[in-house]
């Protein structure tokens, strides 16, 4: 199929689904980061300003305690101060020469904490994060009275706010991604409900297509999709009608055709064959009542003459409506057909019949049998270079069966009915027609290099196909 | 020996006059009456009783073959010589069924209509010699009504005859294989495979065989 080819657009039920994905997905995020973001400045100026309370409370007794160079006083400062907060890391305090005099690191100094945090003269004091084994360290340095007495630095690990910045990032995802489950089945639920009237709508389609079409009644009321529900019924409905009228129609020129064909058939039989045969026994007459030799040799080549007119008019006639069809059925009708069409054709021809006892079919049962037989034959003449063909006329369960069996070079079916050109071909779909229009079905059965078979099956009520048999008169 | 009475029922006055001409012209015949449809042919005859009917088939009203079945119940002992343009097989068939004694046919009425009508008044029956073929026909239809198929009498699985069965019945390989649940392929198989076994001909010797195996009556 070309369809195949084309890469399909995204049904409405998939855009929906993926909008609303996208969606929830770029604003959990965002949402994301910016809290993130704001959790982490204000977390980092809270710690600033602890930093800068615990510096200033021990900045009055560091001074009298560095001035008095009271070294365990100022140590038991700075242990208090590590005791009471959890999250100071370190206190050290230089004298204004920038000797340490007290210090939490038990081992000395960290290499380089000295220098990392430099103030500015022009600074009261100087804040930095400092990356340590232990993660991030705010870093406070604090010069005690300007700097005339020495220096405090602090550090407060940032390990707790980075903690919590995580706890609340990992809860905000896990919130954005329950949203987003909860979005994507709400849109596929909502796509759905919008897209089932259509799909509805598609199914009532291809049903229509295939010739079993019911109204969409309970989607007239639906707000979007009930004018198209409403369009589409009545588009339908003209659609079957004029199907209908078509069918109608067709039946009639049918019925037309063969009345007309009974109607010269007959005339060509009974006016002219009985118009030459009463010529023909004048002749005979005037034969016998003259005596000129001459006179006698020219009648006698004037009868031969007239009795070809005769066959040829029988023939005729037959040719255009068998009576036997008529006036004893189909059975002998078919018979004398292919016993015929065998010997015009030089083919083998094998005919069988039975189940139809004296009983009659309905006239345009027989007549559509014995027509669909004759184009039958004629498309095995025609194009299948066989040396056999089989009939088979039954009559059985209710139904009367025909089948045209040739073992000659058979066709592609699919082709011949695929091939679109409706002008061109009418043989099989003329007896496709005919046999509907009676009720019927029609099959064909071939495969190239292996014999064709046509079967129609016509479905014959009871004793209600009894007719008289001779309905003509 | 006095003159064969004869009454001609033809719906054309055409023919009717041709036919005075011909058999007028025989001294031992006398045309004692005519008939322009099937129902005055059998009131006539009821009424003049001739030894001879000669009777169209395609007539108005009661037709040709209708008058005979009544006319055989209601006059036996007239002798009816059918005059058709109908070489059918069919309705020669019918007509002898019916009780006909003679049957000619009209591009041969010149010559053999008054042969036929003195071969039916000596009681022999008459039919036009190029229908000697169609009544060979019919006569072996009858006498063999299912000719015995050459089948050699192989022995079908339960399977086969069953497909056999079914292709006797016309159902098309779809069909069928719907009906056994086999794929088409198979049942064409199946059945050209029958066909050998057989040695059998097309569906219609298949049928016969069905027929005389009586496979098809259920
Ligand atoms: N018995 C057959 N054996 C082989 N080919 C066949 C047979 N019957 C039909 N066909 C193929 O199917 C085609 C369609 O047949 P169909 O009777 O519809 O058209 P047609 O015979 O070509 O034209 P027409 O409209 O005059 O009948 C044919 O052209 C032929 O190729
Ligand atoms: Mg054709």
């Amino acid at each position: 199929m070309r369809g195949m080819l084309v890469r399909r657009p995204l049904s409405l039920r998939q855009k929906m689904v993926l909008a609303m994905g996208g969606l929830v997905l770029v604003l959990g995020l965002a949402g994301t980061i910016h809290a993130r973001l704001t959790l982490s400045n204000i977390s980092n100026d809270e710690l600033d300003r602890r930093a800068l309370a615990i510096s200033r409370g021990l900045e009055s007794p560091a001074t009298e305690l560095l001035l008095t160079n009271d070294i365990f006083g100022l140590y038991l400062r700075v242990n208090e101060i590590t005791a009471t907060n959890a999250d100071v890391r370190y206190v050290v305090v230089f004298d204004s020469s920038g000797d340490v005099r007290a210090s939490s690191f038990a081992a000395g100094l960290p290499a380089g904490l000295r220098s990392s945090n430099p103030v500015q003269t022009s600074d009261p004091y100087s804040l930095t994060t400092l990356e340590s084994s232990e993660g991030s360290v705010r870093d406070l340095a604090y010069p005690i009275q300007g700097g005339r007495v020495g220096l405090i630095r602090l550090g407060l690990t940032k390990k707790p706010i980075e903690s919590r910045v995580d706890r609340l990032t990992f809860n905000l995802l896990g919130l954005t991604g329950l949203a987003l489950a909860g979005g994507l089945a709400a849109s596929y639920f909502l796509g759905t409900v919008l897209t089932r009237p259509l799909s509805g709508l598609a199914a009532a389609a291809r049903a229509a297509g295939r010739g079993e079409s019911a109204p969409q009644h309970e989607l007239y009321a639906h707000p979007e999709v009930g004018q198209v529900a409403v369009a589409f019924d009545n588009m339908t409905r003209e659609l079957r009608e004029r199907d209908e009228e078509r069918t109608q129609l067709l039946a009639k020129v049918m019925t037309a055709q063969e009345d007309e064909r009974r109607r010269i058939s007959r005339e060509l039989h009974d006016e002219a064959g009985q118009a030459l045969t009463s010529l023909l026994l004048g002749l005979t007459h005037l034969e016998q009542s003259v005596a000129e030799d001459d006179a006698r040799a020219l009648l006698a080549e004037l009868r031969v003459m007239t009795t070809e007119a005769m066959d040829l008019t029988r023939n005729l006639a037959r040719e255009l409506r068998p009576s036997v069809l008529d006036d004893l059925g189909l059975e002998a009708a078919v018979g004398r057909y292919v016993a015929d069409y065998g010997k015009k054709q030089r083919l083998d021809t094998d005919f069988h019949s039975g189940g139809f006892g004296v009983t009659r079919l309905r006239p345009e049962t027989e007549t559509a049998l014995y027509r669909i037989a004759q184009e039958a034959l004629t498309n095995v003449a025609r194009h299948a270079g066989a040396s056999s063909v089989n009939v088979l006329l039954e009559r059985r369960d209710g139904k009367a069966v025909l089948v045209v069996e040739d073992d000659g070079c058979g066709f592609d079916v699919s082709v011949v009915r695929g091939s679109g050109s409706p002008s061109a071909k009418l043989g099989l779909l003329g007896m496709e027609e005919r046999a509907s229009l009676v009720g019927g079905t029609l099959a064909v059965e071939s495969r190239p290099g292996s014999g064709t078979a046509i079967f129609v099956e016509v479905p014959i009520d009871g004793g209600a196909d009894e007719r008289d048999a001779h309905p003509d008169s | 020996m006095s003159a064969t009475r004869i009454l001609i029922a033809d719906d054309h006055a055409v023919v009717r006059s041709g036919l005075r001409l011909i058999l007028g012209a025989e001294p031992d015949f006398e045309l004692v009456g005519e008939a322009a449809t099937g129902d005055e042919a059998v009131r006539e005859v009821e009424r003049l009783r001739p030894d001879i009917l000669v009777l169209d088939i395609a007539m108005p009203g009661m037709n040709g073959l209708d008058a005979a079945r009544v006319i055989r119940t209601a006059a036996p002992e007239v002798r009816i010589v059918i005059l058709t343009m109908h070489d059918d097989e069919a309705y020669l068939k019918e007509f002898l069924e019916i009780g006909a004694a003679g049957y000619v046919l009209k591009q041969a009425a010149d010559t053999e209509l008054v042969q036929a009508i003195r071969a039916v008044q000596r009681g022999e029956p008459f039919i036009y010699p190029a229908m000697t073929r169609q009544l060979i026909d019919i006569f072996l239809k009858q006498s063999h009504p299912a000719p015995a198929p050459p089948a050699a009498d192989a022995e079908l699985s339960p399977r086969e005859t069953e497909v056999v069965r079914l292709v006797a019945l016309g159902y098309s390989g779809q069909q069928i294989a719907d009906q056994l649940s086999i794929s088409v392929s198979t049942v064409e198989t199946h059945r050209a495979h029958v066909m050998e076994k057989l040695k059998l001909h097309g569906r219609a010797q298949l049928v016969r065989y069905a027929l005389s195996k009586g496979l098809l009556d259920t």
